[in-house]
């Protein structure tokens, strides 16, 4: 947020809690619903870029994109032997 | 923020937005930010990339990203880069958990004590580790900020006092100061290989940036 969509630390703040209240509604207690909280989690960051001007299929990394003083990555972990174990 | 496998067998990928050399993944900002922020006990796995790996959030053994910053600074800058500040930020003491609640607890509940608990145990190791150089500040309030259920996430006034009471003591407010003094002045005082050298070795020799 404050890299990528060039946000302050108030806005970005105040983005995350609003993405927040639309995956988990104070009215409603069905939190569990797997496939309905990752589809309202896509839509608030779709929405969040939209705000922002970005377009909803850029890269992390585009090579046209004007270089910013701020380099951001965001880590993730990944399976290494995903479904091909034999045991 | 961090992302893992939706299965058992994990293995670090950063998404970035600066190019390095070697292989990665090049996802989509609302691919990599909906990986960071999908855990498994409430979220779908994300799939990224040609070969759709899944993708999760939250994982154990990649909170509290220290040394992992230190790599990509190396990376991306250098190992003999001065840096300025490294800003840490925690999420309050873990609440006491007995030996019989962790066995019993599963899913989020259980999740939720224990990221702050490993990013706390990393965070005390590299305060000890990094105690005089002024380039590493960790910010966490020192008190444990009650107990906070899945279900009552957005009661955010305990945490928000907590906070201000935090960062209005003395000790804190010297330290922010001195961080902000540093970073308007823009002169590094420790480089990124010495600080990677602290952080790792066992023996710890620790430069004096003061």
């Amino acid at each position: 947020m404050l890299a990528l969509l060039r946000m302050n630390v108030d806005d970005a703040i105040d983005a995350l809690i609003s993405v927040a209240h639309s995956i988990f509604p104070e009215e409603s207690q069905d939190v569990n619903n797997k496939e309905r909280n990752s589809k309202v989690l896509k839509e608030a960051i779709e929405d969040l870029l939209q705000t922002r001007g970005v377009p909803l299929n850029a890269k992390m990394y585009e090579k046209d994109r004007p270089e910013t003083r701020c380099k951001v990555f965001v880590r993730s972990l990944y399976n290494l032997f995903p479904k091909f174990r034999s045991h | 923020m961090y992302a893992a496998s939706a299965d058992n067998v994990r293995h670090p990928q950063p998404f970035r937005a600066y190019p390095i050399r070697g292989l990665s993944v090049n996802a989509t900002i609302v691919e990599a930010i909906c990986a960071t922020m999908s855990i498994p006990s409430h979220f779908l796995a994300v799939k990224i990339g040609r070969i759709q790996r899944r993708f999760v959030g939250g994982p154990l053994g990649a909170n509290n990203p220290t040394a992992e910053l230190l790599k990509e600074a190396e990376n991306a800058f250098g190992n003999e880069k001065r840096l300025v500040q490294i800003v840490s930020i925690g999420c309050g003491v873990p609440p006491a958990l007995s030996v019989e609640a962790l066995i019993s607890e599963s899913g989020a509940g259980r999740l939720l004590r224990e990221i702050p608990t490993e990013c706390e145990t990393i965070a005390k190791d590299l305060g000890t580790r990094l105690i005089n150089v002024d380039a590493y500040l960790r910010l966490s309030v020192e008190k444990e900020i009650g107990q906070i259920e899945m279900t009552n996430w957005a009661s955010l006034e305990e945490i928000e006092t907590h906070t201000a009471c935090y960062v209005e003591t003395p000790a804190v407010i010297r330290a922010l100061e001195r961080s902000l003094k540093r970073l308007k002045e823009r002169v590094g005082t420790v480089t990124v290989a010495q600080l990677s050298k602290c952080i790792t070795c066992d023996h710890t020799v620790v430069p004096n940036s003061s």
